[in-house]
């Protein structure tokens, strides 16, 4: 057992590793658009300097400043990308701002990461602020929109799936089945917007967008209604679908007909023995939908105008801001290979034969 | 089933037995028995109890399931819909065409019940009380707005809501003067002058609705009888009612006088109020009273409100003032929208400053949106992309300064929305009470008011509003006015030659009336152009080619500064080839040398034509020339109209020169070559009654099912448009998606070992991906577009598959009839694609046929968040041509209209449902009927 918990957990260290890294080059290796402003912009150049990412010279010969302003006026100076040759008026004299090879940037990234927690600076969309702080002034409210949708979903869809497999074809399983067939059908933002428009704007009963912090509570039913009912909607259906399916297979087993004729009513055999083993693969979908819940949630946050993750790694990726999306990814990422971790360690916990070490 | 013991029967008791049995039989009636297939040889006959094929069992029990068959039904008649819709449509799928914009949607049928005929029902329309029936005592709304040809009549109805605001549509009520806590008076007066005519006996009619009575309130009227701003009592009132006031009776003095109107509420209680219903101006000249002020008229009278002074009341760096209520931006509308902020007086020192601040997000960050260093009035902007949908924010206002007790007064805030073409709507105003409403976030300071002289507000006014059916179809397709230029004009006649030759209009001289089948309906006037009048027409004169003029005095050229000459030309003559020549005299030596020349290719893309000096010229030394204009043509009808000529380097001032204006040719130049003339061309532009169904060729009014979208294309052939792209992108990346699984999972599977580890290891590691992260590196590498789309969904999708592909493969790879076949010498491939494969193809066709929903599903969520292809992109396969537009855009487009046009996105989203229903439930089916023993396990 810990033997294989330290060999995935290296291993997800390992996948997470790459995923980033992966990430950064591709991003870096994309055209980088500073901040609009002079100002921002001198401070964010500068900023890239003290990060380690580009490298600053100064030409003071006053030739070779002629030449620059003749070769830029032409357009015959090459600039590669990101290159910023800046003009100081009073000392008549350029300062260079040049990107240093990529190998060199992901070494200083990574440092960066390590030792600062420095995760880079927003360049469009909240010019110069670091952004590990833009996200962690939204993360809250993204967890906390998908805590809430995880343990509204997961009740609901084990009941009606374990309602259906008790009843199996009998009305109630038919009406359930249908059910689960549209809901992993229908995509999740047909369902938002229906829901927006028959709840939001035709009925009124919630809140068309989500209220700005002043007005909302914490836990203020008819702000939370909508996305949490949207976001569910697909996760309770394959949950039903999957429970229904996998206790279905396990009540017609043989050791449960056992329990019957020991004695054991049909609720106490359901519950004892016929759940735990059905567990078994549902502990892992019910971890990797939590992971499809926070996916799902950009698009949800992104209708209902909801100020969280997902809703700036939109806007972000629109106004190219690849720091930004760096970060946002690069929790993600985390995140998700977290959910992986969680599940191969529950796989020990819940199968017994990992835990006696077999090879699976 | 009762088991009886049999016992051996005895010879004696089997004949018995026989006997009974063939007395019995015997006693049979003959006749209910016939022979059958007496006749027939059976022995050559097939029986039916060959055994079918697998692919024949599967269909059987495929068809048994009905709810399975009506879904697969419905799927295929919606790919056939897909595929026929867009190919045969006659209406409107790719160009724009705004006039038929936001229709309703209009079902032939259904709409004989009044469901689906082409109306909206319209509310919160206000009403022009003018138009008020005094028969039926409703009342329509603006014309301009809603056409009342098309108000269904029945269905209007008028309903009133009580108001307090200061605008024109909120009628009546009465306006109150109170006074502001601390202060013993309150004064207002008139915005429009009173003319008091000693001759025409004037009397001022003034209607007390309420008043304060008591503690020596007092309510009185001031006039100006000298003109001099000296202002003296003509009346002083001290209870409710109609007061008739004659003020020359009061002053004997007064002759003649034109000034405004002066009231004050003077009172010992500092909380007294005096409500005006009206107050009129009567003389002898009619019998309507001359002035006659009451609701929004008299609200126009001008208070003192103060201001509200905001002070350091500590030594610190800054204070924070936040206002009371939210302002609401609606950025889906894309309007800009601003603030005005009138400062009467702040500190001003280089370090005092009054940032203006938003938040957006409703998440207490705080977006800098002005700063404001002086007195005056500033307009603040918001930058239109700071959001993309409707937001509720307040207002924050941030004193900073180094100096001990800054202060900065406010006069009044504004908030405007202010379209580009369209003027400013005052949508808030904060003044005086309201703006002292404002609180202290952060910092320690006072804010109070300070000069107040009373504050003067309306109370109990009245918006009135209709609401109606309206019938959307017949107002676009009915009569509209619009303007046209006489470009546009002049041209529309010359298309419908026959049909539209305008004749004289008995009702109205100064227009024309047309046709029954020409577009436009009637001519209403035509105007002068007066925007024009800056341009000015170099014209050839008849029989010559070309017309060449001079500027009076030279121009000096600095060529250091890399001088250039923008010109701002509005048309040139293209019926024939001609050109404007720009001619420059570079060597000071009386030889003109081309500068360069204007043809209108040129004019296509932009109308500023700008030429680089030291380009053509080369770095030739400092000159002064005067400028030659010639226009060139091979017709005799050739010209140039040219709007401004602007002379402009890189040294400091923004341009050296411009010029432009109602002459600025014919007074700076003279003659030069050829013969023509020079004058400003008059433009005209029409209004006219355009009949939309003729202009754009409709016989009848068409039916468009789903409505039609903000571009004016149907949305139901857009729709089917859509599914098309959404299918194709599906099967088609599907098809990828599993030759790539079956591949890697064949090699994964049959190899096994170490081949197999690694090969599992990278899919789990290009499986594990989050998604958002492939979709930010593809765009941000790529951008949006259809390999994008590809990329995105072909990235992760093989990795289901192989799994799948590589279960089946370790099951069949330990069969014998492997082992048989590799003994015998088979290669590789042939064991994986002869023997193993077909075996696992039942499995990996179904899963296949369920992943092409899943992928048609991530296809619109990448679509709807903005990746993807979009409008105006096509892409070809194989010749055939696929619209960008998918599902997932159709909705996205809805988003932004979900309140007032929900149509829009309740059809797309209805279709993909839908298809996206029938297509799980005809995978499921498949899956069951090729493999019965997985039925009921999902």
């Amino acid at each position: 057992m810990i033997r294989y918990t330290i060999i995935r957990t290296l291993w997800i260290f390992i996948i997470l590793f790459i995923v980033l890294s992966i990430n950064f080059t591709m991003l870096r290796l994309a055209p980088v658009y500073p901040p609009p402003t002079e100002e921002e912009r001198d401070i964010w150049y500068a900023r890239q300097v003290a990060d380690g990412y580009m490298t600053m010279r100064r030409v003071t010969d006053s030739d070779e400043v002629d030449e620059i302003q003749q070769g830029l006026r032409d357009g015959t100076i090459e600039r590669l990308r990101n290159d910023r040759y800046v003009y100081d008026d009073r000392n008549h004299e350029y300062r260079i701002f040049e990107p240093v090879p990529i190998s060199q940037q992901y070494v200083s990234w990574m440092g960066n990461i390590l030792f600062e927690w420095n995760w880079g600076t927003s360049t469009r969309y909240s010019p110069n602020v670091p952004v590990f702080d833009i996200l962690m002034r939204r993360i809250p409210i993204t967890v906390q929109l998908n805590i809430i949708a995880l343990f509204f979903y997961i009740p609901i869809g084990f009941a009606l799936g374990i309602l259906a497999a008790l009843k199996k074809n009998s009305v109630t399983d038919n009406v359930v089945s249908i059910a689960v067939m549209i809901g992993i059908s229908i995509p999740s933002f047909v369902v938002m917007s229906i829901l927006v428009l028959v709840f939001g704007y035709q009925l009124g009963w919630a809140d068309t967008q989500f209220p700005p912090s002043d007005v909302r509570g914490t836990f203020q039913v008819s702000a939370f209604a909508l996305p949490v009912l949207g976001l569910s909607f697909g996760a309770i259906a394959s949950l039903t679908r999957v429970t229904r399916a996998e206790l279905t297979e396990v009540l017609t087993s043989e050791f449960l007909l056992l329990a019957r004729t020991k004695g054991l009513t049909r609720p106490q055999a359901v519950v004892r023995h016929a759940m735990r083993n059905s567990l078994v693969p549902l502990v892992p979908g019910i971890i990797f939908s939590f992971v499809g819940l926070l996916s799902g949630s950009v698009i949800i946050e992104m209708i209902y105008s909801i100020p969280g993750t997902g809703r700036i790694y939109i806007a972000a990726l629109n106004a190219e801001d690849y720091n930004l999306v760096l970060g946002i990814t690069a929790f993600y990422t985390i995140i998700s290979l977290f959910a992986v971790l969680l599940v191969d360690l529950s796989y020990g916990v819940v199968d017994p034969r990992i835990r006696m070490g077999a090879r699976k | 089933m009762s088991e009886k013991k049999k016992r051996k029967r005895s010879g004696y008791e089997q004949y018995e037995q026989r006997t009974d049995e063939k007395k019995r039989l015997d006693s049979l009636d003959k006749n209910k028995f016939e022979f059958v297939q007496m006749d027939e040889r059976i022995h050559d006959k097939k029986f039916e109890t060959k055994p079918i094929g697998y692919f024949r069992d599967a269909m059987t029990r495929f068809a048994k399931n009905k709810t399975n068959v009506t879904a697969t039904i419905i799927l295929f008649t919606l790919i056939f819909l897909s595929i026929i819709v867009p190919a045969v449509t006659t209406k409107n799928i790719t160009t724009q065409e705004h006039e038929i914009s936001f229709l309703p949607p209009r079902i032939p049928f259904l709409e004989r019940f009044g469901i689906f005929d082409g109306t909206r029902h319209i509310t919160d329309a206000t009403v022009i009380r003018d138009s008020i029936d005094p028969e039926t005592g409703l009342g329509l709304p603006d014309p301009e707005i809603y056409n009342p040809d098309f108000i269904v009549m029945d269905t209007l109805e008028n309903y009133s809501i009580t108001c307090a605001e200061s605008r024109p549509a909120c009628y009546g009520g009465q306006n109150v003067l109170r006074m502001v806590e601390g202060t013993d008076n309150a004064i207002i007066r008139s915005h429009q002058a009173f003319e008091l005519d000693a001759t025409k006996n004037p009397i001022i009619e003034v209607d007390i609705e309420d008043m304060t009575e008591g503690a020596n309130t007092e309510f009185r009227i001031l006039v100006d009888p000298l003109g001099v701003d000296d202002y003296q009592v003509v009346a002083t009132i001290t209870e409710p009612g109609v007061h008739e006031i004659d003020p020359v009776a009061a002053l004997p003095d007064l002759f003649y006088s034109n000034r405004p109107l002066r009231l004050e509420l003077i009172s010992d209680d500092d909380q007294a109020e005096v409500s005006l219903n009206s107050l009129k101006l009567y003389d002898d000249s009619q019998d309507e009273p001359v002035i006659n002020h009451y609701g929004y008229d008299l609200s126009l009278y001008i208070a003192n409100p103060g201001e509200n002074r905001l002070r350091f009341t500590e030594e610190q760096q800054a204070v924070l003032l936040r206002s009371h209520e939210s302002f609401e931006i609606d950025f889906a509308t894309g309007d800009p929208y601003e603030f005005t902020i009138d400062i009467d007086e702040m500190t001003e020192t280089d370090d005092t400053a009054l940032n203006v601040y938003i938040d957006v997000e409703g998440l207490g960050e705080l977006v800098l949106i002005g700063t404001i260093d002086e007195d005056g009035s500033h307009d603040i902007h918001i930058p239109a992309d700071m959001g993309d949908l409707l937001v509720r924010s307040r207002l924050y206002l941030e004193l900073v300064s180094d100096e001990p007790d800054a202060f900065a007064s406010f006069r009044s805030i504004e908030f405007y929305r202010a379209p580009e073409d369209e003027g400013r709507e005052q949508l808030v105003r904060h003044e005086g009470a309201s703006l002292a409403n404002y609180n202290i976030e952060e910092g320690e300071a006072d804010y109070e008011r300070i000069n107040a002289g009373g504050d003067f507000f309306r109370r109990d006014g009245e918006y009135l509003f209709a609401s109606f059916n309206y019938d959307r179809y017949a107002a676009a397709f009915g009569d509209r006015r619009e303007i046209y230029s006489s470009r546009s004009y002049y041209r529309s006649l010359e298309d419908n030659p026959e049909i539209c030759e305008p004749m004289e209009d008995p009702d109205n001289p100064d227009g024309y009336i047309f046709d029954e089948e020409c577009p436009f309906v009637r001519v209403i006037r035509q105007t002068e152009v007066t925007e024009h009048r800056r341009r000015q027409q170099i014209q050839i004169a008849d029989g010559h080619d070309s017309y060449g003029i001079r500027s009076r005095v030279p121009y000096e050229f600095n060529m250091e500064y890399y001088p250039t000459l923008e010109f701002i030309v509005s048309e040139i003559y293209d019926e024939a080839p001609t050109q404007l020549n720009i001619y420059l005299d570079s060597a000071q030596d009386g030889e003109f040398e081309l500068l360069g020349s204007i043809t209108p290719e040129d004019l296509e893309l932009t109308d500023r034509i700008t030429f680089n000096l030291r380009e053509i010229f080369g770095d030739i030394p400092t000159f002064s020339s005067r400028i030659v204009l010639e226009v060139e043509s091979e017709s005799d009808e050739g010209f140039v109209t040219l709007r401004r000529i602007t002379h402009d380097d890189e040294s400091d001032p923004a341009y050296i020169w411009r010029h432009d204006g109602e002459d600025f040719i014919s007074s700076r130049y003279v003659s030069y070559s050829g013969e023509g003339s020079v004058f400003r061309p008059i433009y005209y532009s029409y209004e006219l009654i355009l009949n939309y169904q003729r202009y754009a060729g409709y016989d009848e009014i068409p039916y468009f099912f789903f409505g039609t979208t903000a571009s004016g294309r149907d949305l139901f052939a857009m729709t089917m448009l859509g599914l098309r792209t959404s299918l194709f992108i599906g099967v088609a990346v599907s098809i990828v998606n599993i030759a790539i699984g079956i591949f890697y999972g064949a090699i994964e599977g049959y190899y096994g070992g170490k081949v197999d580890l690694l090969m599992e290891r990278f899919a789990e590691v290009v499986g594990r991906i989050p998604w958002l992260v492939t979709l930010s590196i593809v765009v941000a590498l790529l951008g949006p577009g259809v390999w994008t789309l590809f990329l995105l969904l072909i990235f992760s999708g093989w990795v289901g598959i192989s799994g799948i592909t590589r279960t089946q493969f370790y099951r069949f790879k330990n069969r014998e009839y492997v082992l048989a076949s590799r003994s015998m010498g088979a290669k590789d491939s042939r064991l994986i694609f002869r023997h193993i494969l077909p075996n696992a193809i039942g499995t990996i066709i179904t899963m296949s046929i369920l992943s092409i929903p899943l992928v048609i599903f991530t296809e619109s969520t990448i679509s709807y968040l903005g990746f993807g292809i979009g409008h105006g992109t096509d892409f070809h396969i194989l010749g055939v041509r696929f619209s960008g537009v998918s599902i997932g855009v159709l909705l996205a487009d809805g988003r932004a209209h979900m309140y007032a046009q929900p149509y829009l996105t309740v059809a797309p989203a209805l279709i993909i449902s839908i298809l996206m229903i029938t297509f799980n439930m005809f995978g499921n089916a498949l899956r069951d009927a090729f493999n019965p023993s997985l039925r009921g396990v999902e």
